[in-house]
């Protein structure tokens, strides 16, 4: 049942990343090519916060053949893998490696680095440094557009099932009992309308005895 | 927001400085023995000195360079690759990329380059189509011939 739960959360959480980036395939933010409000990164965000490190990057490597496959080219592909390699690296780090970090943080170091892995594989294919000054372009319009994805990641959390919430501190305070109904983020599992139930811990042996 | 996401903000922006920073302090790879000019509506680049112009284009296909493309006047290059090409307008000030037949066009759309507003753009000297792997660059006349090793 709990294997099923992910795997349907996983193929929603597919589709609609394709489809944002569809969307965002149909306009442009500015003059500047390149930039995107990237909103596939924040559903991606959401999940390393719901289904951990393995499935997040499973669904990082789907999203980008299947929209290469369906949208683009073997060039999109080879461009966005780079761009999700690099970008899934920094928010591993932010959400799982360093404590303390926001989803905004997490969100900021993502655009930036998905943009870096880009123009890098784009300066690889023409082995030239010269487009340095677009990489650092792009760096300060991917953080801002990372953070607004983050800042859609602080207002999904809510969603998260309650263990997810308390292992990264999304949870106020962990006496929820104390607290009563009402508080935000504290209210124990299964209280709260829509509550998903718990998955079971990824490494965790001695849960199953339980 | 949390303390800590105040230098992870700090580090991207560092991060950014630090590109910039690079961006000006690296220099253009020396021109290379490549395929000769495909300058076909200029009229192809004399073998010797260089023609004296106040631009050249500086085309790179892959990772070969053609020789310096002289912008003496109105003209058009094309590019073909197999399916794929690149129509490049030049004129006596500076260059653009007319057409492609690349997905998204963006080459098109990085517009047009010249000596007075290569140091604005987001591109700087350069026009670059990825997918057919065609970048251009801009070069004025002192920097063609230090790329050559000449004398000014």
């Amino acid at each position: 049942m709990k294997g099923t739960q992910r795997l349907a959360l996983s193929a929603l959480f597919v589709s609609i990343m394709l489809v944002l980036g569809y969307l965002e395939s149909l306009f442009s933010l500015g003059p500047i090519p390149g930039i995107k409000l990237g909103l596939s990164n924040s559903v991606l965000l959401l999940c390393l916060y719901w289904l951990g490190v393995p499935t997040s990057v499973l669904l990082m490597l789907a999203k980008v053949f299947l929209s290469g496959f369906l949208f683009g080219s073997l060039n999109t592909i080879q461009y966005s893998l780079a761009g999700g390699v690099v970008s899934m690296l920094g928010m591993i780090a932010m959400t799982h490696g360093l404590r303390g970090v926001s989803p905004v943080g997490a969100g900021v170091v993502g655009g930036a680095l998905h943009n870096v892995g880009q123009v890098l594989m784009a300066m690889l294919t023409l082995q030239t440094a010269s487009l340095l000054y677009y990489m650092a372009v792009l760096v300060f319009v991917g953080a801002v557009m990372g953070g607004i994805t983050g800042s859609v990641v602080v207002s999904l959390k809510r969603f998260l099932p309650y263990d997810r919430r308390q292992r990264f501190g999304f949870v106020q305070n962990v006496n929820a009992q104390a607290k009563g109904e009402g508080t935000p983020g504290t209210t124990p599992p299964g209280s709260h309308p829509g509550d998903l139930p718990p998955f079971p811990e990824e490494e965790s042996i001695e849960s199953k005895t339980h | 927001m949390k303390r800590k996401d105040i230098w992870v903000i700090a580090g991207v922006v560092a991060l950014g400085l630090v590109l910039l920073v690079a961006s000006r302090v690296l220099r253009p790879a020396p021109a290379v023995p490549g395929r000769p000019a495909l300058a076909l509506s200029l009229g192809a680049a004399p073998d010797g000195a260089l023609p004296v112009a106040d631009s050249y284009l500086r085309i790179k296909q892959g990772s070969e360079y053609y020789q310096l493309v002289p912008l003496l006047g109105p003209g058009e290059i094309t590019i073909t690759q197999g399916d794929w090409e690149n129509v490049i307008h030049v004129d006596r000030d500076g260059a653009v990329m007319a057409s492609a037949n690349c997905p998204k066009q963006e080459c098109v759309h990085q517009g047009r380059v010249t000596l007075q507003n290569r140091d604005l753009r987001v591109f700087q000297r350069w026009i670059t189509c990825l997918p057919h792997q065609v970048a251009l660059e801009l070069l004025s006349r002192e920097e063609a011939l230090q790329l050559l090793g000449e004398a000014p």
